[in-house]
């Protein structure tokens, strides 16, 4: 499990998907704390604010449809170039070859996130010093948690896939879904329906980027009173840490349903029967070999 | 050393393989011929375990399907084609492979060197020829010393010299007790150098005699 963890490690890392990925996180977390820095004239607790939103919300848009493409092409594209039934010929199960896939490319992601806020990082430690730093640091935690969860996801995609371009397809349509019709949908059924608070949070849990995006609030403004209703119903219900408590457990179910279902999918189904018996009750035995003379 | 009972395969309402019974014993080597699509690299793979099938097979009394990592420990797998990343280096696939296989690096180079190909360990192997490529995925079927090896085509792309120089080593595998069951649809793999010979036609085993007769069923 963890040869193929390396292996996809080194060849995640070589990927211009994710270098790119890292970079452009970079350059708009340095632009961000930048313009936050010279807007309040030195950093301030609201520019710190506006810094990590904004960072946070382009993470929380980027990383999800990175993540899940780099899981959907894991299986379906050595399905593909025809290397998956070799590296299945060789003495290890499905499952650690599915695992050693998701390990390599989990952390590659994850370091790629954290190298994208390292330089936002090092800006808000230079401009507000030990505090600021610490409380940044949920950022990056949040990030990564939601690139496990759709890594996981498009896993599950591509074990499911006839192809890796069916499989991309899907994993774009599902981070199309996750950042933008899913809360398009919610917004149309508020405006015509009357859905309650809790309701409302509840639906909110059910879309991993929502409940990441919550999570990051959470950290900015721990009273959640940016969200309404549904921050108040929140607070009251769970209180701050039941709330992040419970986000967190979204996202770890986010994670760990789609990679059992990845998990079954990719076993070898049992043989059905038996061979019959025959009509005298004798099993059917090895016939004769077949030999040249 | 490997036993098949009752071996069907179905691919939705493609049947590859029906009631295919084999046994192979310790140190035997069985050539399978058939033309292309007869069903001989789904045998193959039936015995690896990497797919489905209904029926039983026994490699050195373990079943693929229930002890697959122990039963592929033992087998050496030298797909018909492709198997290779290309965007790895020769070094890299050895280094990759052998890990997988618990050999050492060092017992790699050295496999490397007997196929000719160890000028070639910084080359890209999506840059290699096709025959390189064959020597290369050899090389690794014989990574970590298995009892069993099982070459699909492994002449498939050669030249003369290599499909010579590759045949003898086999020869020599043969004397170390390997057991081998080689596929071909070629006659240039010569039938005397198996313990026995099987044809495979639509997916299933034909007990034949004679070596013209057998080339004639595989549609050579």
């Amino acid at each position: 499990m963890w040869t193929l963890a390396r292996k996809e490690i080194r060849d995640a890392l070589r990927h211009r998907w994710l270098q790119g990925y890292a970079l452009v996180v970079a350059v708009v977390g340095v632009v961000a704390a930048y313009a936050a820095w010279n807007s309040s004239h030195g950093m301030s607790l609201a520019s710190f604010g506006r810094t990590t939103a904004t960072l946070t919300n382009f993470c929380l848009l980027l990383a999800p449809l990175v993540a899940l493409t780099m899981g959907a092409s894991a299986v379906a594209s050595e399905r593909d170039r025809g290397t998956l039934d070799f590296l299945l010929a060789q003495p290890l199960s499905r499952r650690d070859l599915l695992l050693g896939k998701y390990l390599g490319l989990s952390l590659s992601a994850v370091l790629a996130t954290l190298a994208g806020f390292l330089p936002a990082w090092i800006a808000v430690a230079a401009m507000a010093g030990g505090g600021g730093i610490l409380r940044f640091t949920v950022f990056p935690a949040i990030a990564t948690t939601l690139v496990a969860a759709m890594l996981a996801l498009g896993l599950c995609i591509s074990v499911s896939s006839r192809s890796a371009v069916q499989a991309q397809g899907r994993a774009i349509f599902l981070w199309f879904a996750f950042v933008l019709l899913y809360d398009l949908l919610l917004m149309g059924t508020l405006l015509t329906a009357d859905l309650g608070p809790g309701v409302l949070v509840s639906l909110l849990l059910l879309n991993p980027v929502d409940a990441a995006r919550i999570l990051a609030v959470l950290a900015l403004e721990p009273d959640l009173h940016l969200l309404g209703p549904a921050g108040a119903f929140l607070m009251g219900a769970a209180g701050a840490r039941g709330a992040a408590l419970l986000l967190c457990a979204s996202l770890l179910v986010w994670t760990a349903l789609p990679l059992l279902a990845a998990l079954v999918m990719f076993r070898i189904p049992r043989p059905r029967s038996l061979p019959a018996e025959r009509e005298n009750g004798e099993t059917a035995t090895a016939s004769p070999i077949p030999s040249t003379e | 050393m490997i036993r098949v009972e009752n071996l069907t395969k179905r691919f939705g309402r493609v049947t590859a393989l029906e009631d295919v019974r084999l046994d192979v014993a310790r140190g035997e080597t069985l050539l399978l011929l058939g033309a292309n699509g007869a069903g001989k690299s789904t045998l193959l793979r039936c015995l690896l375990g990497i797919l489905s099938y209904q029926g039983t097979i026994r490699i050195d009394g373990l079943d693929p399907l229930a002890n697959g990592r122990e039963v592929r420990r033992r087998i050496g797998y030298m797909p018909q084609s492709g198997g290779l990343y290309d965007d790895l280096t020769v070094r890299e696939t050895l280094r990759f492979f052998s890990e997988l296989r618990g050999a050492s690096y060092e017992s790699a180079r050295e496999l490397l060197e007997e196929v000719r190909l160890g000028a070639a360990l910084d080359a890209r192997v999506g840059d290699l020829s096709g025959g390189m490529g064959q020597k290369l995925a050899f090389a690794l079927a014989l990574l970590g010393d298995p009892k069993v090896l099982l070459l699909d085509e492994p002449t498939a792309s050669l030249d003369a010299g290599s499909r010579e120089r590759l045949l003898s080593k086999l020869v020599a595998l043969q004397a170390e007790g390997r057991t081998i069951l080689l596929s071909t649809h070629s006659q240039r793999v010569p039938l005397a150098m198996a313990s026995r010979a099987v044809s495979v036609e639509e997916g299933r085993v034909v007990a034949v005699s004679g070596e013209s007769r057998l080339y004639v069923d595989a549609r050579a």
